[in-house]
């Protein structure tokens, strides 16, 4: 009801719907935590076994 | 002169080489293979990182180079190639007309490269928030991770999330504009 007389708060929700629909739109994909824990296990291995690099 | 922090590459930086790579090779599997590839890549060659690019563009050229390698190792196996065909479900095996129809589930090359440049420049502006910011933004409006889950880890409370979704929200929008919409 607000929003129908706030023309800031209209706005807001206008930018904050068009944040959702971009960021789905984008179909983003993100590894699964586990494959990242995986991923910085193999890298610390790495970093531990060679020390120097 | 930016600086080489090996031990933050997977959660700084592992998303946006996967969004980079699986447009590229389509295969979940062999994506994470070429990310950790450019990751050890990167360590073993650290000494020749000049500080003159960031971090996340340097690791993306090594990626580009290990794309290029996996598909040069498959057109080297090119001869032994077998070609295999999916079929949704055993009734289609064999509709070979059908096959050739166009795919409505299937997306454009050009649909994926518009999605993957969108993708990349919410990375972009999700790299100009606040460290702590752009993480919880990204596992709530990202990831989909429950509020729960997200204030556990965090240690914050329901509230704080929201003020922190709302202000990473308020950039994020600020950042498309500027660099997307416009």
């Amino acid at each position: 009801m607000h929003i129908i007389i706030c023309a800031l708060c209209r706005g807001h929700a206008k930018r904050n719907t068009k944040l959702t629909e971009t960021i789905n739109a984008a179909n983003i994909k993100t590894l699964l935590p586990e494959e990242k824990e995986q991923l910085k296990s193999r890298l610390q291995q790495e970093i531990k076994n060679n020390p120097q690099a | 002169m930016e600086l080489l922090n090996p031990d933050q590459w997977v959660d700084n930086y592992a998303d946006y080489l996967y969004n980079y790579t699986i447009v590229r090779v389509n295969d979940h599997i062999v994506a994470q293979d070429l990310i950790s590839e450019t990751f050890l890549a990167g360590l073993k060659s650290k000494k020749n990182f000049k500080g003159e690019a960031t971090e996340r563009t340097w690791l993306i050229s090594i990626l580009k180079r290990k794309i290029i390698d996996h598909y040069r190792k498959i057109n080297s196996k090119k001869g032994k190639a077998e070609v295999h065909i999916s079929y949704r479900d055993d009734d289609s095996e064999g509709d070979w007309l059908e096959e050739n129809a166009a795919d409505p589930f299937d997306k454009t090359a050009e649909d994926n490269m518009e999605n993957e440049e969108l993708g990349l420049a919410i990375f972009d502006c999700l790299d100009k928030l606040p460290e702590k910011q752009a993480a919880i933004f990204k596992k709530k409006t990202i990831e989909g991770f429950d509020t729960e889950a997200i204030c556990k880890e965090y240690n914050i409370t329901p509230s704080n999330l929201w003020v922190i979704i709302h202000r990473a929200r308020k950039s994020m929008v600020e950042c498309l504009e500027k660099n997307w919409f416009n």
